[in-house]
C-alpha cells in the first residue's frame, strides 16, 4: 500500500484528535475553537452524505434483483417503487408536504409500530419455552425478571403490594451497582478506541498486515 | 494561569495513563505472547460454520446498530473483527455468508472486510458483494426484512453481533423458531435477557470486547484487551480507596474538581 | 370425535390466548388501580419545577415503532410546558424523529386548545422546529456550543437569526431544562454534552425496557425523571390530569405481563416435572 492509503489517513486522523481533545481538557486559544467548531459540523455533514451510500445500495442490489429476473424479483420491483415515490415526493413537496406525509404516518409508522409489537408476542412465548431455572444463575436471572415484571404492571402490586418495596431495592442496589460497572467498561472502551486511532492501533477498513499496526 | 479546564485534570490523567497503556502493552503483546482465557463462544462461531457447511445452507451474520460515527463504536469494531473472522471460515469451508446491515457508515466497511477474508482463503471469486446487503437504517424495517431472509434463503446459523435494541428480540425468537443455530453477542445489558433464552450461544459484557481480539490474534487488539483490562484494575483500586476514605470522613469526592 | 391435545402448536395457542387477553380490557375497561413510580412522579415534579416562560429544549427519537407506546407523554409534556408558557426548541439527532415532532405538536396544540379555550400556540412565540441535525454526539456538542452556527435555517428555512424566540438562546446555557424523547436505544450522550456540561435540568422519555439504565441517571440526579414506556405515560396522565389513551392502555398491559408471569411459571412446571421424573429437557 502506499504512503497516501496508509499512513497518511493516519497521521490525520491523530492530528484532527489532538486538536479536539485539547480543547476538552485545556483553554485554547480562540483559533482552536474555530477549527473544533468546523471539524465537528465536517463531521455532520458527512454523516448525512453516509445516508447517500446506503440508499444507492438499496438501489444497486435490488435494481440488479430486477434485471436478472432473480427469484422474488416482484418484492424487489415493490421496494424500488416505495423507494422512488417516496425520496420524489420528498423532493418535490419537501418532507412536510401532503403526499409525503401521508405516506410516512399511513404506512411507515403503522409497520414499524406492529413489527415492534410483535416483540410482545415473542416475549411470551420465549418466556414459556426457554426461560428455564437450569442453573443457579439462571434461577436469579428468572427471580428478579419475574419481580420486577410484576412491579412494571398494576396487577402485580394488586397481587403483592408489598413488591412496591422489593422492586426498587433490586434495581436501585443491585442493578445501578451491575449498570454502573458496565457503564464504567464501556467508557474506558470508547476511551481507548479513540487512544488506539491516535496510536495508529486501530484498523478500520483492514485488517493489519504482520506489523500489527492498523491503518484508518 | 490555570492548566486545565475546570474538573478536567482528572479525566485527562484517565486518558493519558490509558493511551500510555495501550501504546505499551501493544508493544509488549507484539513482542511475547500474551495467553488469553478460552472463550466458549469462540468455538460456537466455528460450531455454526460447520452446520451451515454440513446442511449446505447459508450463515447469516451482523453487526449491531451502532453506526461508525457513533462515541460507543467499541463493540461495532469487536464485531467487525468477529465479522471477518466467520467470513474468512466461510470462505474456506464453501459456506455462503450474507450480511444483512443497517449502518450505512460502517457498510463500506464491512464489504471490504469480506472481501479480503474471501481473497485471504485463496478463493476472491467465490465473494459476491451483493451478499453484503444494506437493508435501512431503520430498526424496525431492518428487523422485518432480516426476518424475511431467514425464511426466503433457508438460513443455517444466525450470528448477531454488536448493539442492539429492544427488535433484536423480533429477530433472535424468528430465528430460534425457524431452528436456526444462534450465537448473539452484545455489551449491553437491556438486550442480554434477549439472547440468553432464544439463542444456542450468548455472547455478554466484556466477552464481546475479548472476542474480537481472540477471533483477530492482532498484537494490536490483544494489547488492547490487556491495557483495558489493567485500567479496569486501577479504576477497581481507586473505587476500592474512595470508600476506604470515605469510610474514614475523607470527602475524595472534592478531588473530582481538580 | 377425538381432540388430541398434542398436536396442537403451542406457541400458536399461546398467541391467540395473548390476543384475547390483550383485547379484552380494550373493550371492557377493567378498574385495576394504578401505582405512581419515582420515576413518573420525578418527571411530573421536575416540569412543574420549571419557571414560567422557560426556554426548553425538545430533543426527538421517537420513531414507529414506539411512538404508540410513547405518544400521549411526548404530548402531554409539550401541552404543560406552554401551559406554564415555555418556549420549546424542537430538534431531532435522528431523520426518523422528525415527522413524529410533526405530530407530537399538531396533537399538543388540540389539547391545548381543549383546555385552555380562546388561547392558541403560534409558532416562534411559543415553539419553533428546528429539523434534523446531523452528527449525533459530535452534532449536539456543535448545537449546543454555537447553535444558530450550526443550524442556519429553521425547518421551514427561516433564518435561525431572524427568529425572535431565538433572539436571546444562542447557547446550551440559554437552555435550562431539555426534554430528551429516546427510541429503543440508550443515548446518555445527552446527558454527557447537555446536563455534565451546562448543568441543566434534564428529563427522559424513554421505553420501559432502559428501565436499568435510567435508573443508574436518576440515581446520581443526572435524570430528574423519567417516563417509562407506556405505563410511565399512563402515570403522567393521571400526575398531569390530562387523561388519555396511555390511562385505557395500561390494563392491557398489566394483564399481557400476568401472562407472560403465568408463561414463565407454567414453563418452570413443566420443566422441573420433566427433571423430577429424570427426562430430558
Amino acid at each position: 500500500m502506499s504512503v497516501w492509503q496508509n499512513k497518511v489517513p493516519g497521521y490525520l486522523i491523530s492530528a484532527i484528535i489532538l486538536i479536539l481533545v485539547a480543547e476538552f481538557f485545556f483553554p485554547v486559544p480562540e483559533v482552536v475553537q474555530s477549527i473544533n467548531s468546523e471539524l465537528q459540523t465536517f463531521t455532520a455533514i458527512c454523516a448525512a452524505f453516509a445516508m447517500l451510500l446506503g440508499s444507492a445500495n438499496i438501489m444497486k442490489v435490488y435494481g440488479s434483483r430486477v434485471i436478472k429476473r432473480s427469484s422474488n424479483w416482484e418484492y424487489a420491483v415493490l421496494l424500488l417503487t416505495f423507494l422512488f415515490t417516496t425520496i420524489g415526493f420528498g423532493l418535490l413537496e419537501g418532507t412536510g408536504g401532503i403526499y409525503f406525509k401521508w405516506l410516512y404516518n399511513n404506512v411507515q409508522v403503522p409497520a414499524a409500530a406492529t413489527v415492534y409489537a410483535i416483540i410482545g408476542f415473542y416475549v411470551v412465548f420465549a418466556a414459556y419455552r426457554a426461560f428455564r431455572a437450569r442453573t443457579l444463575e439462571a434461577s436469579i436471572l428468572l427471580v428478579a425478571g419475574f419481580l420486577t415484571l410484576m412491579w412494571g404492571s398494576s396487577i402485580g402490586h394488586v397481587i403483592w403490594p408489598g413488591i412496591g418495596q422489593v422492586v426498587p431495592w433490586i434495581v436501585d442496589v443491585p442493578n445501578t451497582a451491575g449498570f454502573r460497572g458496565y457503564k464504567i467498561a464501556v467508557a474506558i472502551a470508547t476511551v481507548a478506541v479513540g487512544s488506539a486511532l491516535f496510536l495508529h492501533k486501530q484498523a478500520l477498513f483492514q485488517k493489519a498486515g504482520s506489523s500489527g499496526e492498523g491503518a484508518a | 494561569m490555570e492548566i486545565f479546564n475546570e474538573g478536567r485534570a482528572l479525566a485527562f490523567l484517565f486518558v493519558i495513563t490509558l493511551t500510555a497503556l495501550l501504546y505499551y502493552l501493544t508493544e509488549y503483546a507484539k513482542k511475547n505472547d500474551v495467553p488469553l482465557r478460552q472463550l466458549a463462544s469462540f468455538e460456537a462461531i466455528s460450531e455454526g460454520v460447520g452446520r451451515c457447511a454440513e446442511l449446505g445452507r447459508p450463515l447469516v451474520i451482523h453487526c449491531g446498530q451502532r453506526n461508525l460515527d457513533h462515541p460507543e463504536v467499541a463493540v461495532t469494531l469487536s464485531a467487525l473483527e468477529i465479522l471477518s473472522y466467520t467470513a474468512k471460515l466461510c470462505a474456506e469451508t464453501g459456506v455462503r455468508i450474507i450480511v444483512p446491515t443497517m449502518l450505512h457508515t460502517a457498510y463500506p466497511v464491512q464489504v471490504e472486510r469480506v472481501r479480503e477474508a474471501y481473497m485471504e482463503a485463496g478463493v476472491p471469486d467465490a465473494f459476491n458483494e451483493n451478499d453484503v446487503r444494506f437493508l435501512s437504517p431503520h430498526h424496525q424495517v431492518y428487523a422485518t426484512a432480516v426476518m424475511s431472509i431467514f425464511e426466503r434463503e433457508n438460513v443455517g446459523a444466525n450470528i448477531m453481533v454488536g448493539r442492539w435494541s429492544g427488535i433484536s428480540m423480533a429477530v433472535a425468537e424468528t430465528s430460534a423458531r425457524l431452528g436456526i443455530f444462534g450465537v448473539g453477542g452484545t455489551d449491553q445489558p437491556d438486550n442480554m435477557p434477549f439472547f440468553i433464552p432464544t439463542m444456542d450461544y450468548a455472547i455478554i459484557g466484556e466477552e464481546m470486547y475479548a472476542l474480537g481480539a481472540y477471533v483477530g490474534k492482532e498484537p494490536r487488539d490483544i494489547g488492547n484487551i490487556f491495557a483495558k483490562d489493567v485500567m479496569k484494575l486501577l479504576v477497581i483500586g481507586g473505587i476500592l480507596l474512595g470508600v476506604v476514605l470515605a469510610l474514614a470522613g475523607i470527602p475524595l469526592s472534592n478531588l473530582m474538581g481538580i | 370425535m377425538t381432540f388430541d391435545f398434542q398436536k396442537i402448536d403451542r406457541r400458536r395457542l399461546l398467541y391467540v390466548i395473548q390476543l384475547i387477553v390483550m383485547a379484552v380490557p380494550l373493550i371492557y375497561p377493567i378498574a385495576i388501580p394504578l401505582p405512581i413510580d419515582k420515576y413518573s412522579r420525578g418527571y411530573h415534579e421536575a416540569i412543574e419545577a420549571v419557571p414560567d416562560s422557560t426556554v426548553v429544549g425538545y430533543c426527538n427519537f421517537i420513531s414507529g415503532g414506539q411512538w404508540p407506546l410513547l405518544e400521549s407523554g411526548a404530548k402531554r409534556t409539550a401541552v404543560r410546558l406552554w401551559e406554564k408558557d415555555c418556549k420549546i426548541i424542537f430538534f431531532a439527532f435522528a431523520d426518523v424523529g422528525v415527522p413524529f415532532i410533526d405530530l407530537i405538536i399538531e396533537d399538543a396544540i388540540q389539547i391545548y386548545e381543549a383546555r385552555n379555550p380562546g388561547e392558541t400556540i403560534e409558532y416562534d412565540v411559543d415553539y419553533v422546529r428546528l429539523g434534523y441535525i446531523a452528527g449525533l454526539e459530535t452534532g449536539f456538542a456543535e448545537f449546543l456550543r454555537d447553535m444558530k452556527g450550526l443550524v442556519p435555517n429553521d425547518y421551514f428555512g427561516t433564518p435561525t437569526t431572524s427568529l425572535n424566540m431565538l433572539e436571546n438562546v444562542n447557547t446550551g446555557n440559554d437552555i435550562p431544562f431539555m426534554v430528551w424523547a429516546e427510541s429503543g436505544t440508550p443515548a446518555p450522550y445527552g446527558i454527557r454534552q447537555y446536563q455534565e456540561t451546562y448543568g441543566g435540568t434534564m428529563v427522559e422519555i424513554v421505553v420501559g425496557m432502559l428501565l436499568p439504565t435510567i435508573s443508574v441517571y436518576f440515581e446520581t440526579g443526572q435524570v430528574a425523571g423519567a417516563i417509562l414506556g407506556s405505563a410511565g405515560c399512563a402515570q403522567y396522565e393521571y400526575l398531569a390530569g390530562m387523561p388519555g389513551p396511555a390511562l385505557r392502555l395500561v390494563n392491557a398491559l398489566s394483564l399481557t405481563t400476568l401472562m407472560v408471569l403465568i408463561a414463565l411459571i407454567v414453563g418452570n412446571i413443566e420443566y422441573l416435572y420433566g427433571v423430577l421424573k429424570g427426562g430430558k429437557e
